[in-house]
């Protein structure tokens, strides 16, 4: 398992370094809702990388539908996939410390990317206000495996994300 | 609980039954409250029961933090950044509808103060709103802010209720949840309780059953125990039986030997027709008595298990022509065609005991003539297929047949088809069982299959193991011919047994050379040529066997010479010795025309033909032994009367018969002369107190005298016998005189007896 997780990760690194390098990091033109910073190959913003909504918007997109303890109905999730992201930066860590609008601090493994993790923008198909957990919510398919459905998991799942931290 | 005797008898599929509803019974409750627990754990886990409390602290804290923001605001509207206060605004209402639409909120919404506080959050940003929409104005608004403060104000105490109300919601919930897993502990803990208790039972039962088991094992084997010791003691009574009977018929023989012996002297008396007749018939029912003890001694000889096969190389084909000369007579007084097919490929020699190969045949033979009125009986034998080391004899007549129900009785003991047929047709039913025993004691068994009115076919089959001809079968039968006239050299003490076999032997038309013990037959065998010796098992000096051995050692060819013993003595002990020495053949005593043929012939100095031996006829017999030994009845004499106290006067005539007169006073001289005369000898050694010769004459004497019907001789010469052979007592000076006393009384009767005998008043007819 653990020989296949680094296969996975040596593969991404290789389209990361491969598919990527031409597009050199955009600067935001809005008002950036994202900052990442730590160990990154790609900065746009002095030490760190900034990205605004539209940057977010160009990365592939993904979504899944899940319940989750925070709606009482399943909810559509849309958004890049956190792994994505994290190669558009060519981040090079092993855990990334996401930090809240809300100053709500957590720890993520940058190995929990190798499963469809979202950095969701829309929420059901809609953008999402602070006032509704946005603009950004990391968010694990929790309908998709079991061992999700845990508290780890949830803590993991981190809303009003502002910053995430390379480590 | 189910009655144990049930138990005992349920089978497979009860038992898997059983055990399928226990398991069914047990595990269907514990499955469904396994199932119950991970239900809840699961909600549990997907609904984060516990995060109720957390965010209703979390947005009395967001609560605070945006009061803090707008007093700040309040204090120093410059410094204050609009739009950060505005997203803490929006925080602040994230919070609320974390509280409000997560899907535990069912565990708070019915209090009180749930509702009450809803309705107040909903007032405020009613009003808070309005005033967020632009912040930097709100910053310019002092009133604004102050209306806010004072909002949040009054909705910090309400919020911090609502945080006490549901952590205290949590808490009823977290105990109903115990008391829930409580009840499903025990419920789990009764389960596992009726499990115990189930398995105890089932358990218990076990035990019992088991119990039961073993108590009736234990009856079994003690009534196992019991049983063979029943049947020990029955085997045992049996056995004994067999034993009692065996010797019983081998006592009963030996006389009846003798008898049988007399009656063939007898018949070559010079007799009426009448009483040639008389004499026929009683020699038919001797033969016939002979016949059934033959065949009792063996069977009980088979019970006692004593019975042993003499495996010999033995020529098939001489057999067959021993059976088939044998068994035409019988077929051809009945009418019948009896038809013997050797297969061509028939092994020649095979190892085997000749006897009863023979025995096995003439009674299937025999029964086969006996049940068959008319038409034939047919004899093929073959090797078996595929060959195998065996020979299939099959025999099949045109006789009565039997129904399937007599085929499956008819080997068991004294059974015969029919008991009408058994009374016309005689015999002791034992045959078959004989045959049978026979032929599996070869390695073989026998089958019939019969059909009433068509016929019975019997189906013998026997492991024979071929062999090379032996290297003295230089004389192989078919090589000599019936007449063939042998030189014979016979060792005989006894006068009369001298005397009758050289008349046996003139008739059948040999030449006969006579000494009287082993040393002179040696001696004899050393300097002329002889075709085969005739030994008597018991000789002074060197005995038949010691005889024999002797022979063996001899230079070549006289130490090829065939050996027949002249015995009374049928044990297969001794037979066994006598071939491990170099016997041949046996011959019994007294000697017949027919045992000596037959002796002659299985040497392979003859052909054994139904008729060669003229004036003799051929009896048959069907007991395996040859007609055997009789020892001589001992009859103490009664007190002197005249002539027939003292000589058997029958018994003397018939010798007087059958010899000629210059024999007879040769062997009245054999007794009485001086010195040479037995009598004399006897006197002689009993004066020499040597007890072994006096033994020894007394026995000589006593036979003749038996022979010759001399009774008072025959009393003396026993009670002398008995005295020096079987007893320590000292022989008395007085046996002399007595010995004296009654040979002058037998010569006086013997006397008187010839003066009777010439006046015609007396003669015998």
């Amino acid at each position: 398992m653990k020989t296949r997780q680094f296969l996975r990760a040596g593969l991404l690194s290789v389209l990361g370094l491969v598919g990527l390098p031409a597009l050199a990091l955009d600067t935001p033109k809005e008002r950036p809702i994202l900052t990442v910073s730590g160990k990154i190959g790609e900065k746009n913003a002095g030490d760190v990388a900034r990205f605004d909504m539209k940057m977010l918007e160009a990365l592939p997109q993904h979504s899944f539908t899940t319940r989750t303890p925070w709606y009482d109905k399943p909810v559509k999730f849309t958004g890049p996939l956190l792994s994505d992201l994290l190669a558009a930066v060519k981040a090079s860590g092993t855990t990334l410390s996401a930090v809240a609008i809300n100053d709500y601090k957590i720890s993520i493994p940058i190995a929990d990317a190798q499963q469809p993790l979202i950095v969701a923008r829309l929420l059901d198909d809609k953008p999402m206000p602070v006032r509704e957990k946005g603009p950004l919510f990391v968010v694990y398919n929790f309908d998709a495996k079991a061992e999700l459905r845990t508290s780890v998991f949830y803590e993991r799942s981190i809303w009003q994300l502002k910053a995430l931290d390379v480590q | 609980m189910w009655p144990a005797a049930n138990i005992a008898r349920w089978e497979r599929r009860h038992w898997t039954l059983a055990i399928l509803a226990l398991l069914f019974v047990t595990l269907t409750p514990l499955g469904w409250i396994q199932w119950r627990q991970v239900r809840l754990l699961d909600n549990v886990a997907s609904n984060q029961v516990d995060s109720i409390m957390w965010q209703a602290y979390q947005l009395e804290r967001e609560l605070s933090r945006l009061d803090d923001a707008v007093h700040s605001a309040q204090m120093e509207p410059d410094k204050a950044d609009p739009w950060s206060l505005a997203e803490r605004y929006d925080i602040f209402l994230s919070r609320i509808d974390l509280l409000t639409k997560i899907p535990r909120r069912d565990l708070i919404e019915g209090a009180s103060t749930y509702s009450g506080a809803q309705q107040q959050l909903a007032g405020f940003t009613q009003m808070a709103d309005p005033l967020f929409a632009d912040p930097e104005a709100l910053l310019r608004n002092t009133e604004a802010l102050e209306r806010l403060d004072k909002a949040t104000d009054d909705l910090l105490p309400v919020l911090a209720e609502l945080t006490r109300e549901a952590n205290r919601a949590v808490a009823r919930f977290v105990d109903e949840r115990n008391a829930q897993l409580q009840q499903q502990s025990h419920l789990l803990i009764g389960l596992a309780a009726m499990q115990v208790v189930g398995l105890l039972a089932f358990v218990g039962l076990l035990v019992r059953h088991i119990r039961k088991q073993q108590r009736q094992y234990a009856r079994l084997q003690k009534l196992s125990r019991d049983l063979t010791a029943a049947r020990d003691q029955a085997e045992a009574a049996n056995h004994g039986k067999s034993v009692f009977l065996a010797n019983m018929s081998h006592e009963i023989r030996t006389p009846f030997q003798g008898l049988l012996g007399m009656l063939n002297l007898l018949s070559d008396a010079s007799l009426t027709s009448q009483q040639r007749d008389y004499l026929q018939t009683a020699r038919d029912s001797a033969l016939h008595l002979l016949g059934v003890l033959n065949d009792i001694l063996d069977v009980s000889t088979m019970e006692s298990g004593t019975l042993k096969l003499s495996l010999a190389p033995t020529h098939l084909r001489t057999v067959v022509q021993e059976v088939d000369g044998l068994m035409q007579v019988a077929a051809r007084d009945k009418g019948l065609s009896l038809d013997i097919y050797p297969a061509a490929d028939l092994p020649e020699w095979v190892e085997a005991d000749a006897t009863r190969l023979r025995q096995i045949m003439f009674n299937l033979i025999n029964n086969a003539i006996k049940f068959t009125p008319q038409g034939s009986v047919m004899v093929e034998l073959a090797r078996t297929t595929p060959a195998s080391g065996g020979i299939v004899i099959t025999v099949r007549d045109t006789g009565v047949g039997m129904d399937a129900d007599t085929v499956s009785k008819l080997f068991t003991r004294f059974y015969q088809a029919d008991n009408s047929l058994r009374r016309r047709i005689g015999g002791t039913g034992l045959g078959l069982e004989i045959s049978r025993n026979l032929a599996r004691m070869m390695g073989g068994d026998i089958q019939v299959s019969s059909q009433p009115g068509v016929g019975s076919v019997f189906t013998v089959t026997l492991r024979l193991t071929e062999v090379e001809a032996p290297d003295d079968a230089s004389t192989a039968p078919g090589e000599s011919s019936h007449s063939r006239r042998l030189r014979v050299l016979v060792a005989e003490d006894h006068p009369i047994n001298l005397k009758y076999m050289s008349i046996l032997l003139e008739k059948m038309g040999h030449d006969a050379t006579f000494c009287e013990n082993g040393q002179e037959a040696l001696q004899l065998l050393a300097r002329d040529e002889y075709d085969v010796v005739l030994l008597d098992y018991h000789m002074p000096v060197l005995d038949g066997l010691a005889t024999t051995e002797a022979i063996r050692r001899l230079d070549a060819p006289a130490s090829q010479i065939k050996v027949i013993l002249v015995t009374a003595d049928v044990v297969n002990d001794t037979r066994k010795r006598a071939l491990e020495v170099g016997v041949n053949e046996f011959a019994s005593k007294p000697l017949q025309a027919e045992d000596l043929q037959r002796a002659l012939s299985r040497c392979g100095l003859l052909e054994e033909p139904e008729n060669s031996v003229p004036g003799l006829s051929v009896q048959r017999h069907t007991g395996p032994f040859p007609l055997s030994s009789y020892e001589m009845p001992v009859r103490l004499p009664d007190p002197p009367e005249p002539v027939a106290s003292v000589i058997d006067t029958e018994s003397y005539s018939e010798v007087m018969a059958m010899m000629p007169e210059d024999s007879l006073e040769e062997m009245l001289g054999t007794l009485f002369e001086p010195p040479e005369g037995t009598v004399h000898v006897l006197l002689q050694a009993l004066a020499d107190k040597d007890r072994a010769a006096v033994g020894y004459n007394a026995h000589k004497l006593k036979g003749t005298s038996m022979l010759m019907g001399f009774r008072a001789l025959t009393g003396i010469s026993a009670r002398i016998e008995h005295l020096a052979t079987r007893t320590e007592d000292p022989l008395t000076a007085d046996l002399g005189p007595q010995l004296l006393r009654e040979v002058e009384r037998t010569q006086d009767a013997l006397r008187r007896y010839e003066l009777s005998q010439k006046s015609p008043a007396l003669t015998l007819h």
